[in-house]
């Protein structure tokens, strides 16, 4: 009986011990923020530091910056907005930020951008992309162009030079490919999803085609469509690896299997990484077509279901990275052309970024893929152009066929 | 002790409780103190309330979402939020759902998916059991070697297989091409007829030890006096087999298969991780059109009614499974 009463007793201290322990604890107030770009080689960098600044400068407030893999990434948030739960951060790629806008899950940032000068000296993008019925939901991150990063012992050894027009550039990728030996001339995306409507975007709007007209209407019929999707089909039957995704290809690039890739400014922070051997003689050139696909690459914004308090701290956190400051260190990670426009980047800081004067210039040429008028329909729209494009190659069956029948599904897809 | 005291107290309550007074108003209950101890003393009663935490668990657990899910797949929801408006009850789901080519591919699919890998699975565990049954030196390791396979999580299998399937840079294209079986590399993944192949192999891999646990398990309890008897007769091996073996293993047979029926009619793991359900549809089964229209085009409603007819389809091949397995070995 006595030693109960002793551990009751003791059981009682504790749990005492702990109350006031916890009641003196001030309470934390945590900001989920779910990323792809959590560990992406450059850019997490910059966010790493932001978050870190933001918490330091207010005790008691903690950024939970976690990795969710791009592909899972608008599915995910889109569930979590319906389930009433979003991340505090909302963080999407351009393409898919449409969706969110549209259900009324976000909160309008006109009177808090009128703390900062963004509407001045922001990309004119900044102004189309984040802006949705009168209304600006999101705050631009990156705008960008594409370019060709290629390796330049393989193509030399294959008798070439940087292609100067379409047809070289293919013949290029052809003549660098030794599929028996497991060499590539090209990795493309050929794993259905945004990745591989990016790739594809590539070659449509290279050949000077659009997914949408002027009126947002479907518009894949047109023969530069088509035209972008021969080059794209010769290509990939012909001197890529099938059925990879784009991690994948970038290390296939890294290790030397693949001779180049078409990406965005980020991929200097990959190649940054690439094996030893390969390092020396990663280059990056302009992708020899007419247009150069990119546009807005992803944004920021606010849930409208999280408390003010929240939402005041959260655009704190936004309104941190769009200082002059902020955007030189920004550009620097990336490699590419900040949004903020009244920036320069010292040349010391450039000197790390061999692919710098390519990206800047293909970001100024860049035509935007996003879909306009299928804009809230972007998963979809991306897994429709995805299915269609596979029939290209798993069936070879003719270009033109199976973009009547997208166009038919697209129009379709516009009328719900 | 406990019983007779326990009856006790339920008696103590039930005089006590046997009539309510409410204001000046007494009312009687319709029963009797008696009659509700004699009620709650029948072993029926009482097994019943031993089931029901059991009971109101499966309800919340279980029925709810079903009922839910069958509500939802009345009415028109794209993204669904608990307590949101559902709107009128509609056919349109069910309409959709018989009109869309998508679907009617899902099903073939499906059932192609699921009669490969489990008649495979089958045979395979079978003749592996009936292997194992005999005596052998290291019997025991084979045992322990051939339910490797179902131990392994199927995420981490399937990237495993990934490796091995690799189009480009896969083993099995580069065995099968230094053996000179092909004479170029077979797209695994990326072709309709290869990728079907390919998950349904892998499916086969992880399910096959179910089979041989199982039909192992069965053999072993198979009398031998049947066997010794069947020899006096005159019995040869197959003829035992075919009028011993069979008959005896055929309710776990029936189980096994069910079970494993309903695994990869509902399996996701596999093809998702594997070809997403791809290319061009060629591996979207029931289970991943389902999750495609909830989660990837935010058509809950219609995703909602892909999962009634899934239940409907494994409720059909359940009871026909349970009634073989129902019928006993003479």
């Amino acid at each position: 009986m006595k030693s109960v009463l002793t551990r009751l007793l003791v059981l009682c201290l504790v749990i005492g011990a702990l109350s006031v322990q916890g009641a003196a604890a001030p309470r934390e107030i945590v900001l989920r923020f779910p990323s792809w770009q959590q560990d992406e080689p450059g850019v997490s960098g910059w966010w790493k530091e932001q978050i870190a600044a933001f918490e330091r400068a207010r005790p008691g407030v903690r950024i939970e910056f976690t990795k969710v893999p791009l592909a899972e990434h608008t599915d995910k948030l889109i569930a979590q907005f319906a389930a009433g739960q979003p991340p505090q951060i909302v963080h999407v790629p351009a393409q898919t930020f449409f969706p969110f806008a549209d259900r009324g899950w976000l909160e309008p940032l006109d009177r808090y951008l009128e703390e900062t000068d963004v509407k001045k000296t922001y990309h004119p993008l900044q102004a189309k992309e984040c802006i949705w019925k009168g209304t600006t939901y999101c705050v631009l991150m990156l705008n960008y162009g594409y370019a060709w990063v290629y390796n330049e012992k393989i193509l030399k050894a294959a008798g070439k030079s940087v292609p100067r027009n379409v047809e070289e550039y293919i013949d290029a990728l052809k003549s660098m490919t030794d599929a028996k030996n497991g060499q590539y001339g090209i990795g493309i995306v050929t794993l259905p999803g945004f990745n591989m409507v990016a790739h594809i975007s590539v070659f449509v709007y290279g050949a000077g085609g659009r997914w949408t007209d002027d009126r947002g209407n479907p518009s894949v019929t047109m023969p530069q469509v088509a035209q972008g999707f021969r080059w794209w089909k010769e290509v990939v039957l012909a001197a890529t690896p099938i059925g990879q995704e784009s991690g994948r290809l970038r290390q296939l690039l890294m290790e030397g299997k693949v001779a180049s890739y078409n990406d965005g400014p980020w991929m200097q922070g990959f190649a940054l990484r690439a094996n030893p051997d390969v390092k020396p003689h990663l280059r990056a050139a302009p992708l020899p077509f007419q247009a150069t696909m990119g546009g807005p690459s992803n944004v920021v914004a606010i849930p409208k279901a999280i408390s003010d308090d929240e939402k005041r701290l959260v655009w704190e956190f936004i309104k941190s990275g769009t200082t002059k400051e902020a955007q030189v260190r920004y550009s620097v990670a990336v490699g590419a052309p900040a949004p903020r426009q009244d920036i320069t980047i010292p040349a010391d800081m450039r000197k790390d970024l061999p692919f710098f004067d390519v990206y800047v210039d293909a970001a100024r040429r860049a035509v935007s893929w996003v879909p306009f008028g299928l804009e809230t329909k972007a998963n979809e729209f991306i897994r429709l152009v995805s299915e269609h494009a596979q029939r290209m190659i798993v069936r070879n069956e003719p270009v033109e066929r199976v973009l009547q029948d997208l166009q038919r599904e697209l129009e379709a897809l516009k009328r719900q | 002790m406990t019983g007779a005291r326990g009856s006790k107290d339920l008696r103590h309550l039930s005089a006590q409780s046997a009539s309510v007074s409410i204001g000046e108003q007494t009312l009687r209950p319709v029963l009797g103190a008696r009659t509700w101890m004699r009620f709650l003393r029948s072993p029926v009663v009482f097994a019943y309330l031993l089931l029901t935490p059991a009971i109101l668990t499966m309800v919340v657990v279980v029925l709810y979402p079903v009922l839910s899910a069958i509500d939802i797949s009345f009415r028109r929801v794209d993204i669904y939020s608990p307590g949101a408006s559902r709107g009128p009850w509609t056919l349109a789901n069910y309409a959709r759902l018989l009109d869309t080519t998508g679907f009617w591919q899902a099903v073939r699919v499906s059932v192609a998916y699921v009669v490969i890998a489990v008649v495979f699975s089958l045979l395979i565990g079978f003749g592996t059991a009936l292997l194992l049954n005999q005596r052998f030196r290291g019997r025991t390791l084979a045992r322990m070697l051939v339910v490797l396979p179902w131990s392994v999580p199927p995420v981490v299998a399937v990237n495993v297989w990934w490796w091995i399937l690799d189009p480009s840079f896969g083993m099995l294209n580069w065995v099968l091409l230094q053996l000179g079986v092909i004479a170029k590399p077979i797209n695994w993944i990326a072709s309709p007829t290869p990728a079907l192949a390919a998950v349904s192999l892998v499916t086969i891999w992880k399910g096959y030890p179910f089979f041989v646990v199982m039909l192992l398990a069965g053999l072993q309890a198979v009398p031998q006096d049947l066997y010794d008897a069947g020899a006096v007769d005159g019995a040869g091996r197959l003829a035992a087999f075919q009028h011993i073996t069979l008959p005896a293993l055929r309710g776990v047979l029936a189980l096994a298969t069910l079970l494993t029926v309903l695994w990869v009619f509902r399996e996701f793991t596999i093809i998702w991780v594997l070809t997403g359900g791809g290319p061009v549809r060629a591996t979207e089964t029931l289970a991943i059109m389902t999750y495609r229209e909830a989660f990837a085009n935010f058509r809950m409603g219609f995703a909602a009614s892909i999962g009634v007819v899934t239940l409907l389809i494994s409720t059909v091949a359940s009871v026909f499974f349970i009634r073989q397995a129902g019928k006993e070995f003479h």
